[in-house]
Formats: structure tokens, C-alpha cells, sequence
């Protein structure tokens, strides 16, 4: 280890040694110097993979034989999957807003409190824990006999003088899709509200204190002062969980395996490439991936032209 | 399935992903010589034919792993000590994903062991399987029963090493609650039925149940399903329809499959039969496989279709169990419709080969040898084994005995479990799930069976 | 104005804010408390129990019940024993964590400040498309480079080792990294970077003397992150790892764990806890860094 961060160090001199090198270096050589390392990382990772998937896609079961649009074609047109595709669009709208939401609400709430500290510790605790381990976590709430969600269930129908068994939650779609969504944004609204509640410390105390003499309660404050000035970091937060959310797919498969209409593309994908062994299938569901974080990208390149004029 | 699909089945939990590493490494540590004082020392006369391999390594992977990673490790180390060999040994619990990967990438090891015969042939079909030496193909032709031959065989050369097996079609219950109540073990499937007649009669009004079913097991979930229709299919239909049903020249959903089904559909989807202490029939689905013994030991539940292995998990919830013919837990064959039919459902792992060197193949014809199931056998219990060189002496427990004396009596009709035998999109994929449906969603048993068949024409081509 | 007299200033503000109490209402109170009350109470029902001794009683009855004075005497350390026994062997996964952990920090963010200085600060020709790619590239999933990569692994002869998932990880952390550190590098006000170009400072001197001073609490936040992220993965350690005590991670361990031995909620539980205690511990510690916010803050100089 201490021979990797050693070499490494090495490394980063040398690119900062030779950038430093020429008197006049123009500004496209510095960042050519500085990128490059990154590039380098990212072409043979990721790029590279990527080209490979895409070219896949339009192959068979063993990515020899060329089909053409087949796989898509299987893909838009089995409900099976078109479900799961309509899964991973609810996981990437649902967990990005929900946590953002959430963690926003909650940072503004226990800012400068007494507590603040502990309060935040607690949110924060699920993201300590691995996407498993917060899975067998849930796993003790969602189980029909011994969960708590059912016990809390069972008891609210004693008040209004029904006895009634627990349903299996996990088993009953289209709910057991927002459970599992749920686990994520249990997961992720401690990031939401970290990254979130840095930025509102940011806001300057002269602003704050102005807009207070102004006469707006906390409720405008919140409106017209805290969220657009720390819209960048709402953004950056939206984003990051939107494509973690895309992306999850430990959740999915330690608590139901996919069964009962809850799979998501990415489970699904895993399913066809490595179980079922047909790499054509599963590198179409990873294509339409890319297709489907289209939007958050869109969404971003806006904010970046706008934060640009800005500057 | 098998015990290791079992393994898998707890892939559960894991989640996992995906998984692979790399071929060469030991065990937790554990490819190291390990000790020795419990193996007869120095006996090293039967290892000689293996030459001296000093400074030789031979790398193996399989889905075995803590107590069973470590007696298949330690089932080696007179072979380590005799030969100079020295044996990695690594096991995980995603074989099944990480395989093809570390194969697909170059950095197959040179042993793996594989659940079931499909994957088996799956692995041949990379081109990158050894067939196995003619010192392997000896000791196969010797030790090893025709089907077993045939199992390991992919166009009548031999590939695999059918390394142990287990016997399924058995029945848990528990002698002291039978004993109490008055109840007898049934010889036929109409005494059975009788029998469970009898109890949900006994039992009315409470949640005790005759009958205690589970088959959840995270991403292997519906298993323990495609087991009890296995073995009605092999109970009321003939060898040959089996057969004919498991390679798809008849169809899934052929009038035959389905009368069979309909007829373990009456004990499981009557809600006065299941799902004893455990709910419901739809609780059937939600119900983890390991837990559902749990209702033996406390009178909520009589009977339960599970292999013997599951004899860890009966252990592992009661350390203090006794599992004997009379004590609080012991299993009767699943009865045929008479009561001299005596079909049985099983799996085995089988070692498959990746490389020809000396070495590997010095290890390879020790796998194939009584001399290696005797070792494992002495690490080790709760498993039979296919080799008839077997010194039955050394099996460990009553309930080992018992299923060896099934596996190798001559009156035993001995049927590979089925969806190891389908393609894995069927047997590992809509048969599992399907059948998870059935009870989750409460489907018929032609729905059930019409949908498995359509997914079958769709995804193997 | 150097920076620490920009925090006493700032924390005397801050002094007298707090007197002022502004969002006290009571639906602020109740909305905090349901959210608190809802994101603790599934981990505490582990904790309970990762201590219950009663393995049958795990599966039948629900945690909560354990609670009552008169199933107390379930309560112990057995599992913990079990789980830090010696078959399973956790402080070699331990260890491994760290080892993989440290350098999987790191590695990306370093790289990672670079080509952020790159984006925000250099100006070259097709900089954004060239931006918007990296950070769209977050999205490849870990399993579709797998057998890509293992394969060039094992040309190079360094399967098996920690290098492999050092690169592995810095290769899948960097377009994160490098998205998030970015968006704080465009917070530092124009005027610090054009002042120093008036005194005749390089982009190296600059981002060395100006940049990084300025980066350091987000660095550090943003290293916080990706410490979790890479302590928690599952993914990247079972692909790249192998599972054995020499090079995987606890996590993998415990899936393992579970993996060969069902629902073993009993050893489970008692598992996710070890593995818990670090990634806490790195929060509480250096949670003042997420506190003490960006210089610059979200107003754009």
C-alpha cells in the first residue's frame, strides 16, 4: 500500500514537474497535462467497455452472431421487461427527489438547533452501512411475521377494531417497488443532507440576517433565499442519486431477486450476462441504461451553460 | 438442486454481484499445509502413483466454503504432503456467476467444481474444458455407475467427476411428535394423503398445520418448488416422460406435468394443509427455506420435503437436536404410489478441468478415487457419495447412512434433479420464479406451467 | 483576509444567530423528530438483534418483543464471539479493508482535483462536451467493464493483487470525483486565480498555492464520501478480488458469510455492526469538515 501511494505520488510530480517545465505553457497544454492521467483511466475503464457493450447489443447469446435490433426489439415488446424498465425510470425520478427532499427538508429543520450534531449523526448512520447489510436491515421490517412494518400494521387495524394479518409486502406489486425505493432513499438522504446542509452553512450571515429584517418568516426564507442560492449543490446532489439510483441493484436482489414485477435493469441485466449467459441481451438493457440517464444529463449540461453565464 | 445450489441459494444475501477473482489463492489461508495429526501419518503407498510434484501448484475453485471450504481443503492435505503438490484451495458462494467471468477472461482455475450437470455442459461449451485423462476415465469406468458415467459425459466424453451427491426426495418429521399423536409413516402416496387428512383434522383451529413448505432463498428463491414437482412428476408419470420433460422433447406444460403437479397442488395449495405456524399457502413463498423446519421442533408443523442437508439447519437453530429415528427429528422417503416404487431425486457436484498438466491431472485421478471420498468423508459429514469404493463405514451420521443405502440400492430409481438438467434460464431462471408465482400470486397450476413454457421457447435457443 | 480570522468572525455571527432561534415552530420540531425516529429504528432492530442468543426466536418473533424485562436473559454476546471466532477470521478481511480503502481514496481524488482544475479553470478547445462525457461516464455499470478489464488484468500478470482494485476503483470513482470537485472549484472566487495571474504565477503554482488551500475542506467532505463508497462495495471487491483472506474486503466476507449459511440472521447481524464501526467513526471524526462549510459558499465571487 505504501509503495502504490508512493508511486503514485511519484506520478502527480511528475505531471505537475513537467506542466511547470515551459515558460509559457497555453492553457490547453496545462489542461491536456492535467487531464491526462484521468483520460488515460477513463478510456481503458470505462469508454472502452462502454464501446464494447454497445457493439454487443446488436449481437447474439455469445456476441458472435450479428441480430441486429433483435434484442431491443425483445426488450420493447415483452412486458416482462418493458416493467422493468418502467422500475429502474421509478428508481431514477423516485430516489433522487424523494432523498433530495428529504434531506433538504431535515438539514434546513436542524440547523443551528441544539441537537444538530446527534440529529444529523442519525441520517447520516445509513450511509455507514453497506446497500447488504441496509437490505437484511429491511428485510426485519418488511417480513410479514417478525417485520415492523407489520406489527405497526396489524396493530393500527386493532384500533379501528379489525384483526387482520399483515399482507406480504414484499410479494405485492406495484408497493413493493416504492418499499424497496424506499431503502435507497433511507440510504441516500444522509448524503442529500450533508452535502446540502454545507451548502446552506455557506449561505453568508449577512444575507440571512437581511433577509430576516425584511420581514420574511422561515417559510419564505426557505422559498426565496436557501434554495436558490444553493441550487448548484441541489443539482449536483439530484444528479449524483439519480444515476445511483439507476444504478443500484444490490437491493433489488438481496430482497426480492427480482420476483414479483420488482426487477430493475440493472438486476436484469446481470441476470442475462452472467446467469443466463447472453451477453447480447444483457448489453442492450445496459444500452438503454445510458438512454434512460439521457434526461439527467440534458438536465445538467443546462445548469452548467447557466452557472457559466454567471461567471 | 444441490447441496450447492443450496450454497447459492443463499446467495441470498449476497447479493452479490458479481463476483470473481482470481483462480490462485487459498482459501482463508488455508492452502497451506494443514495438520496433519488426524490423518494417519506418513501413509503415503497409495500417493506414489502420483509421482513426486514438488514445487508444483494446482489451483481449485468451488461453491464450498467455511466448514465445508475447509474439510474439502483439508480432504487434500495427505495428497499435499505425499506429493509435494501444493493445492490452493478457494471457494465462494456466487461459483455460479464468478466462473464464467474468470473463464471468459483468461484466468480460469484449473479445477472447478460445478453445482449441476447444465452448468457443466455450459462450461464444456467455452471450448475451454480438459477432457479428463485416461487415469480420471479408469477409475470412472470402475467406481462409477452408468448414470453418473452419463452425467459427467457431453457427447460421450468424459468431462466432469461426479465429486459427492445428495438424495432429496425425502421427508422431515419428527419421530417423538409422530409418536405422541399416534401417527404412522406412511408407506404410499394415498397413506399419506390420509395421513395429512388426519392431522389438518386433529389440528383445526390452530396454526398448526400438517404440512410446513418454504422456499425463499433470496436470489434463488422458488427452488425447494421445482423439488416437490420433481418428484410428482417422477412418482406419477414414467422414466421416460421424466426425462423426455427435462430435455423439452415433450412440452413443459405436456397434460401429464400438469396432472402431476395437481396432484402436490392439493396438499399445497389447501390452506387447512399449509402452511403449519408459517400462515398461509401465499406464506409458502415468503418463507425462507432454512426456516422452514422451525415448526417441527415446536408442534406447528408435521411434515416437511427438504433434503437431508437440511439437518445443519435443524442444528444450527437447536444444537441440542437429536436427529435419529427417535428422536426429534428424522426423514422417510417420499412415498410412490406403491409401496415398492421407490423413485429419488438428486444432485451432485462434479470437478471439471481447465488445464492438462501433470499435476492437475495427478489431482484429478485422486478426486476420482475412493481414497479422496474416504478423506472428505472422515472431514466431513452430511454428504454421500457416487463412488462405490466408498468405505460406507466412514459416513458420519445415522441419516448419511440412510441416504447412502437409498443412493446405492438396487430398487432406487435414481432421477438427476431436474432443473439442474434444464438450460439455466429455465432451471435456474422461470422455473424457480414461476413456481415462486404460484404461490405468491396464487396462480393454477396450468398458468404456471403454460408460462414456464413460453419463457422456454423465448429465452433458450 | 486569512482564513481563520474569516472563521472566528463567522463563528461569532453564528454566536449570535443562534440566540435569535429562528425555525422553532412546532411542525419544524415534529417534522425532525419523525424523521429521525423513522431512519434509526430499523438499525436499532438490527443492533437488538445482532444481541438476541435465541436463533429460533430471531425468525419468529419480532425483535421488538425481546425488549420485555422477561426475555432479557436472551440478550449476550454469543454471536459476537461466533463472528470474531476463528473460522471466520474478520480481522484479516479487516485489515484488507483498510488496505484496499486508503490508496481507493486517495488515488481518484488526486487525479480527480486535476482534471477539475482542468475543467474550471483552463480553457481548451471542446472542454464541455469533453465534460459532460466523464461525468455522463458515472453511469457504466461496474459489471459491464468486468470482463473487459479482468482480461487485460490478467494480460498484464497483475491479477490478484491489490493493484487491480486500486485501478478499479479509481477508474470508476473518478467520474464522480471529478464532477463533484469541479462543481467546488467553480466556487472559488475568479478574482483569487486572476490575481495571482497578474503576479506572475504558472497553473501549477496556482493550483498548488491557491487551489488546493481552498479545496481542502471540500476534498475532505468529498473524501468522506468516497471512503464509505469504497469501504461499503460489494461490487468491485467480489469481481476483482477473489474471496480470500489475502486481498478481499469484510464486505465481501460477510456476504460470504451469509451466502453459505442462510438466513443466519444471528452471525448477520452481529457482522454488519463490525463492519459499521469504521465508516462511523470516519464521520464522527471528521464531521467538523462538513461543518465548517466552503470558503466561498454558494456565492459566485
Amino acid at each position: 500500500m505504501v509503495i502504490a501511494i508512493l508511486l503514485f505520488v511519484a506520478v502527480v510530480g511528475l505531471v505537475l514537474f513537467l506542466t511547470n517545465l515551459p515558460k509559457h505553457m497555453p492553457s490547453w497544454g496545462v489542461a491536456a497535462m492535467f487531464l491526462f492521467p484521468a483520460i488515460i483511466l477513463i478510456c481503458f475503464g470505462l469508454i472502452y467497455p462502454a464501446i464494447v457493450t454497445f457493439k454487443n447489443s446488436f449481437y447474439g447469446r455469445d456476441g458472435t452472431q450479428g441480430v441486429g435490433w433483435a434484442n431491443y426489439i425483445q426488450i420493447f415488446t415483452e412486458p416482462q421487461f418493458l416493467r422493468v424498465l418502467l422500475n429502474s425510470v421509478l428508481w431514477t425520478v423516485l430516489v433522487p427527489l424523494l432523498s433530495t427532499a428529504v434531506g433538504l427538508i431535515y438539514s434546513v429543520v436542524v440547523d443551528r438547533t441544539r441537537f444538530e450534531k446527534l440529529a444529523k449523526t442519525l441520517i447520516f448512520l445509513p450511509m455507514a452501512i453497506s446497500m447488504v447489510g441496509a437490505s437484511i436491515i429491511w428485510k426485519f421490517v418488511y417480513d410479514q411475521r417478525v417485520g415492523l412494518l407489520s406489527a405497526v400494521y396489524t396493530w393500527v387495524a386493532k384500533l379501528f377494531g379489525h384483526t387482520v394479518r399483515a399482507p406480504q409486502w414484499l410479494m405485492n406489486a406495484p408497493l413493493n417497488t416504492f418499499l424497496l425505493i424506499f431503502v435507497m432513499i433511507w440510504i441516500e438522504a444522509g448524503y442529500a443532507m450533508t452535502v446540502l446542509s454545507t451548502a446552506i452553512k455557506g449561505i453568508p450571515e449577512d444575507l440571512v440576517e437581511a433577509a430576516r429584517l425584511d420581514g420574511l418568516n422561515a417559510w419564505q426564507q426557505f422559498i426565496y433565499l436557501t434554495i436558490p442560492m444553493i441550487r448548484p449543490s441541489i443539482v449536483v446532489v439530484i444528479t449524483t442519486v439519480a444515476m445511483a439510483g439507476l444504478k443500484s441493484f444490490d437491493i433489488v436482489r438481496t430482497m426480492t431477486a427480482g420476483n414479483y414485477d420488482t426487477s430493475v435493469i440493472a438486476n436484469e441485466f446481470y441476470t442475462q450476462s452472467f446467469l443466463n449467459q447472453n451477453t447480447g441481451l444483457g448489453a442492450a438493457l445496459a444500452v438503454l441504461m445510458f438512454i434512460i440517464v439521457i434526461p439527467v444529463v440534458v438536465f445538467n449540461v443546462r445548469q452548467l451553460r447557466k452557472s457559466q453565464d454567471v461567471r | 438442486m444441490k447441496k450447492n445450489m443450496v450454497v447459492k441459494a443463499l446467495a441470498a444475501v449476497a447479493s452479490l454481484s458479481m463476483l470473481t477473482g482470481m483462480a490462485a489463492c487459498g482459501s482463508g489461508g488455508s492452502s497451506t499445509q494443514g495438520n496433519n495429526a488426524a490423518s494417519s501419518s506418513g501413509d503415503c503407498k497409495v500417493f506414489k502413483k502420483y509421482g513426486n510434484l514438488k514445487g508444483k501448484t494446482v489451483t481449485m475453485f468451488s461453491g464450498w466454503m467455511d466448514e465445508e471450504g475447509d474439510a474439502t481443503n483439508k480432504s487434500f492435505d495427505k495428497f499435499r504432503n505425499c506429493t509435494g503438490a501444493n493445492v490452493k484451495y478457494e471457494g465462494s458462494s456466487e461459483l455460479s456467476v464468478q466462473l464464467p467471468v474468470r473463464v471468459k477472461s483468461g484466468s480460469a482455475p484449473d479445477i472447478a467444481v460445478v453445482p449441476q450437470p447444465g452448468m457443466l455442459k455450459t462450461m464444456v461449451k467455452t471450448g475451454k474444458t480438459k477432457v479428463m485423462p485416461d487415469s480420471v476415465k479408469a477409475n470412472i469406468d470402475k467406481y462409477y455407475s452408468k448414470d453418473w458415467q452419463e452425467y459427467s459425459s457431453v457427447d460421450g466424453k468424459i468431462y466432469g467427476i461426479a465429486l459427492d451427491a445428495s438424495t432429496k426426495s425425502f421427508i422431515w418429521y419428527s419421530p417423538k411428535k409422530f409418536k405422541e399423536k399416534g401417527y404412522k409413516v406412511p408407506q404410499t402416496w394415498d397413506e399419506m394423503m390420509t395421513l395429512t387428512k388426519k392431522i389438518a383434522a386433529d389440528t383445526k383451529g390452530t396454526d398448526a398445520k400438517p404440512w410446513s413448505v418454504g422456499i425463499e432463498g433470496g436470489a434463488s428463491t422458488g427452488w425447494p418448488a421445482t423439488d416437490w414437482l420433481e418428484d410428482a412428476v417422477i412418482r406419477f408419470t414414467d422414466v421416460d416422460t421424466y426425462n423426455k420433460w427435462v430435455s423439452h422433447e415433450i412440452p413443459f406444460n405436456d397434460p401429464k406435468i400438469l396432472a402431476s403437479f395437481e396432484q402436490i397442488g392439493k396438499i399445497l395449495k389447501n390452506n387447512d394443509y399449509v402452511n403449519g405456524g408459517l400462515g398461509d399457502s401465499q406464506s409458502i413463498a415468503s418463507t425462507a427455506w432454512q426456516d422452514a423446519g422451525t415448526p417441527l421442533l415446536n408442534g406447528k408443523g408435521y411434515m416437511m420435503h427438504m433434503a437431508p442437508f437440511y439437518q445443519t439447519n435443524f442444528k444450527s437453530a437447536n444444537p441440542d437436536i437429536k436427529i435419529a429415528p427417535d428422536g426429534d427429528a428424522w426423514v422417510f422417503l417420499m412415498p410412490g404410489k406403491t409401496k415398492d416404487s421407490k423413485p429419488v431425486l438428486g444432485g451432485g457436484d462434479f470437478a471439471i478441468s481447465f488445464a492438462n498438466r501433470p499435476e492437475v491431472n495427478a489431482l484429478l485421478t485422486y478426486l476420482s478415487s475412493p481414497d479422496w471420498a474416504n478423506e472428505r468423508a472422515r472431514q466431513m459429514g452430511g454428504w454421500v457419495y457416487p463412488n462405490k469404493g466408498l468405505d460406507v463405514s466412514l459416513l458420519g451420521s445415522q441419516l448419511d447412512k440412510l441416504s447412502y443405502k437409498t443412493l446405492v440400492d438396487p430398487k432406487t430409481e435414481f432421477r438427476f434433479d431436474g432443473s439442474d438438467l434444464m438450460p439455466s434460464e429455465v432451471g435456474a431462471g422461470s422455473f424457480w420464479k414461476k413456481m415462486t408465482e404460484y404461490f405468491a400470486q396464487n396462480k393454477s397450476e396450468k398458468e404456471t406451467l403454460d408460462q414456464i413454457e413460453a419463457s422456454w421457447q423465448r429465452d433458450v435457443n | 483576509m486569512s482564513e481563520k480570522k474569516k472563521a472566528r468572525i463567522s463563528r461569532r455571527e453564528k454566536a449570535l444567530i443562534r440566540t435569535k432561534n429562528k425555525l422553532s415552530s412546532p411542525w419544524a420540531t415534529a417534522i425532525s423528530i419523525i424523521i429521525a425516529v423513522l431512519w434509526t429504528i430499523p438499525t436499532v432492530g438490527l443492533l437488538v438483534t445482532s444481541f438476541r442468543q435465541n436463533r429460533l426466536a430471531i425468525s419468529t418473533s419480532g425483535w421488538w418483543t425481546s425488549l420485555l424485562p422477561k426475555n432479557w436473559s436472551d440478550f449476550g454476546l454469543a454471536n459476537y464471539k461466533t463472528v470474531l471466532g476463528g473460522t471466520y477470521n474478520l480481522g484479516a478481511y479487516l485489515t484488507n479493508s483498510f488496505v484496499i480503502t486508503i490508496p481507493g481514496v486517495l488515488i481518484p481524488i488526486s487525479l480527480a482535483l486535476l482534471a477539475a482544475y482542468a475543467f474550471a479553470w483552463c480553457d481548451f478547445p471542446g472542454k464541455n462536451i469533453l465534460f459532460i462525457a466523464v461525468f455522463s461516464l458515472q453511469v457504466v455499470p461496474v459489471q459491464v467493464a468486468m470482463i473487459p478489464l479482468l482480461t487485460q488484468y490478467v494480460n498484464w500478470g497483475i491479477n490478484n493483487t491489490f493493484w487491480v482494485i486500486w485501478l478499479t476503483h479509481t477508474i470508476f470513482g473518478l467520474p464522480l470525483a471529478i464532477f463533484m470537485l469541479h462543481n467546488f472549484m467553480c466556487d472559488i472566487p475568479r478574482e483569487l486565480i486572476e490575481a495571482a495571474r497578474v503576479d506572475g504565477a504558472g497553473d501549477v503554482q496556482i493550483f498548488l498555492k491557491v487551489v488546493l488551500p481552498l479545496m481542502v475542506p471540500a476534498t475532505a467532505s468529498f473524501a468522506i464520501f468516497q471512503f464509505l463508497w469504497v469501504w461499503n462495495d460489494l461490487l468491485v471487491a467480489l469481481a476483482f478480488t477473489g474471496n480470500t483472506a489475502s486481498t478481499a474486503p469484510l464486505t465481501a466476507r460477510l456476504s460470504d458469510m451469509v451466502g453459505s449459511r442462510g438466513s443466519a440472521w444471528y452471525l448477520l447481524a452481529p457482522g454488519a455492526f463490525i463492519a459499521m464501526i469504521v465508516p462511523v467513526l470516519v464521520f464522527l471524526f471528521l464531521q467538523r469538515y462538513f461543518v465548517r462549510g466552503m470558503l466561498a459558499g454558494a456565492v459566485k465571487g
